[in-house]
């Protein structure tokens, strides 16, 4: 009699797909999978070396060893664990030039100099900053439109580069623009002190500047579109590479092939096929440019499938959900990704500065604050410390309510070891940040793809096209 | 305006989660609870505004998937309450700094309270 280890599973196609707490996996046929769990699958059959290779098997834990390895390899699946906020996110400013029709910063006129960080604020951000516990700090500037405070993400830099020659931790910086706004002047600013440019383009001109049209009424493609080129010139090294961020509408459901085409033109190496967060603008009009999770991921299969024909193609372009899962699924180390881990990165892993010095448990709960809820706000870099914005009892609650092993609908699904929830969506969906699982737009969506992902794990050529992606 | 009212066998529903899942309700609904915790449950719930028996319908159902929800979130909160505590504890106490831990710890070694001190030693032997 073979004794079985702890193990998930669900049916997936004609197939039994078992996963469990090393993010191990294997499908099993219908008939594999019924003398596995009755224990009599033959020891000296092909499948039960797999089954006690990736420790299905209740033998494969028992060896001193083995207990030892599974438990390196548990903590460093989990090493996100016991690092402490990396990533900062600071608001520089509200201001934009543009009004895009789903505003997750919800920004505000470029009149407004009211609503830019000043520096008195800007100098206790970087203060609070260097209090974190990790070795590592990704420091991010979004808005509003960052370049329209130029002058205080060159402050904040600044600061940080001389505050680290002591604290010597692994600096990253990107910003987050439009483009429109970037000057030579900025561009070489920027290129000379290796900060990673990320932009947004939601696709062919049409759609991005039906997306996100600009408050002049000029084409805002065309000056993102010429910023992403120059900054691309500019940028010979790809360690600080430029990146896009995309966001899908209704309008863009229909055009997988042509968004992806524009990427592939502009020379973009990456593709993040992203939903639409209900926060900011987006929650008003969210009937006229949302959409029900089953057409997002019509839309994601499709898109998908592209990118892995041209890949076939020899054309490099990667999808970045499905980079995250095949890393997550083959290797050990994980991506890190804030909102696709267990606990999620609120106040944990990630911290997010209004232009006012307000500190949020991530970028989504400043979002939902700008909004004039502000359940997720930890503090003021002017009032708190960094031990009371941690210790507060709105991080404890979102470390809990986002730890997967204890939630209905998550402890038992097979997809645990690779997901992730955000209470704050949650939240502001649900009004509770404990989401029902079967009827929550995240949870149906991210189980969608990771069935569709892991179907296509067990095409060879496909899956040679995801493992690539992860060399690359 | 009109109300429903839900029967729950409390050996199925425990208290706990019937006033949990009434909290989540309090923005849509207005509910009462009567009856006897040991045999038998009623929730009185009604709109905030005046709903159509359709709506009043659909409200209580909404409910009863809520009450199924938090039944099954507090007992996975007991059976999985090691390995959460684990990770959360782990999560947490990374991302404070020791300084701020070993500060707590001399609080602790403080003892203003005398907690610390043997009954022997505060209050003699017993005789």
């Amino acid at each position: 009699m073979i004794k079985t280890g702890f193990f998930r599973f669900k049916k997936l196609g004609p197939k039994y797909l078992l996963t469990n707490e090393l993010g191990d996996f294997i499908f099993l046929k219908e008939r594999e999978f019924k003398s596995f769990q009755e224990g009599k699958i033959k020891p000296e059959s092909p499948v039960y070396e797999e089954l006690d290779k990736k420790h299905f098997t209740s033998q494969s834990w028992q060896c001193e060893n083995c207990q030892q390895r599974f438990i390196q390899r548990y903590s460093q699946r989990r090493e996100y664990l016991s690092q402490g906020p990396g990533l900062h996110i600071i608001i520089v400013t509200l201001r934009c030039d543009h009004a895009c029709i789903y505003c997750h910063a919800s920004s505000k006129s470029m009149k407004r100099f009211d609503l830019d960080m000043k520096r008195n604020t800007a100098q206790k951000v970087v203060d609070m900053i260097f209090e974190t516990t990790s070795p590592d700090i990704n420091v991010e500037f979004q808005g509003g439109e960052p370049l329209a405070n130029f002058g205080i993400v060159k402050f904040i830099i600044n600061q940080v580069l001389e505050k680290n020659k002591k604290a010597k931790k692994r600096l990253r910086f990107s910003l987050v623009s439009t483009m429109t706004l970037l000057s030579d002047e900025k561009l070489n600013w920027l290129n000379q002190k290796k900060i990673s440019l990320c932009s947004s383009l939601d696709g062919p001109e049409k759609l991005h500047n039906k997306n996100r049209p600009m408050l002049s009424g000029k084409n805002g493609y065309l000056g993102t579109v010429r910023g992403i080129k120059k900054a691309k010139k500019k940028y010979k090294d790809l360690r600080y590479q430029i990146n896009a961020l995309l966001t899908t509408t209704r309008d863009s459901l229909d055009f997988p092939k042509e968004i992806v085409d524009e990427y592939v033109r502009l020379g973009l190496r990456d593709i993040h096929l992203r939903w639409l967060n209900p926060f900011g603008m987006a929650k008003q009009p969210q009937k006229k440019i949302g959409y029900r999770a089953e057409e997002f991921v019509k839309f994601y299969k499709k898109a998908l499938d592209y990118i892995i024909k041209l890949n076939h193609k020899g054309i490099n372009i990667r999808e970045r959900m499905a980079m995250m899962i095949t890393q997550k699924a083959f290797t050990d180390n994980d991506p890190n990704f804030l909102d696709l881990r267990s606990p999620c990165g609120a106040g944990i892993g990630q911290l997010a500065y209004h232009y006012n010095g307000d500190v949020y448990t991530c970028d989504e709960g400043r979002m939902l604050g700008q909004m004039g809820d502000e359940t997720f706000k930890l503090g003021n870099v002017h009032k708190n410390s960094y031990q009371e914005i941690i210790s507060s009892p709105v991080t404890r609650s979102l470390c809990v309510a986002s730890t997967l092993d204890g939630l209905a609908g998550c402890s038992d699904c097979v997809y645990l070891p690779y997901c992730g929830v955000c209470p704050v969506f949650n939240y502001s969906e649900e009004g509770d940040i404990f989401a029902q699982a079967p009827n929550n737009f995240r949870c149906q969506v991210n189980k969608s793809i990771l069935d569709y992902l892991f179907q296509k794990f067990e095409e060879p050529k496909t899956l040679k096209v995801f493992k690539k992606w992860l060399n690359r | 305006m009109p109300s429903k009212v839900i029967s729950l066998n409390p050996k199925i529903y425990p208290l706990e989660a019937i006033y949990g899942a009434c909290y989540v309700f309090i923005d849509r609904a207005y509910l009462f609870l009567d009856g006897d915790p040991k045999e038998e449950v009623k929730v009185y719930i009604k709109g905030k505004s005046n709903l159509s028996p359709k709506k009043l319908e659909a409200l209580a159902g909404e409910f009863e998937n809520e009450l199924l929800n938090y039944t099954l979130r507090l007992a996975l909160a007991k059976n999985t309450r090691k390995v959460r505590e684990t990770i959360v504890e782990k999560a947490l106490f990374s991302a404070l700094p020791q300084e701020k831990i070993r500060e707590d710890e001399e609080v602790v070694e403080e003892d203003p309270l005398g907690i610390a001190v043997p009954w022997e030693e505060k209050y003699g032997k017993k005789k």
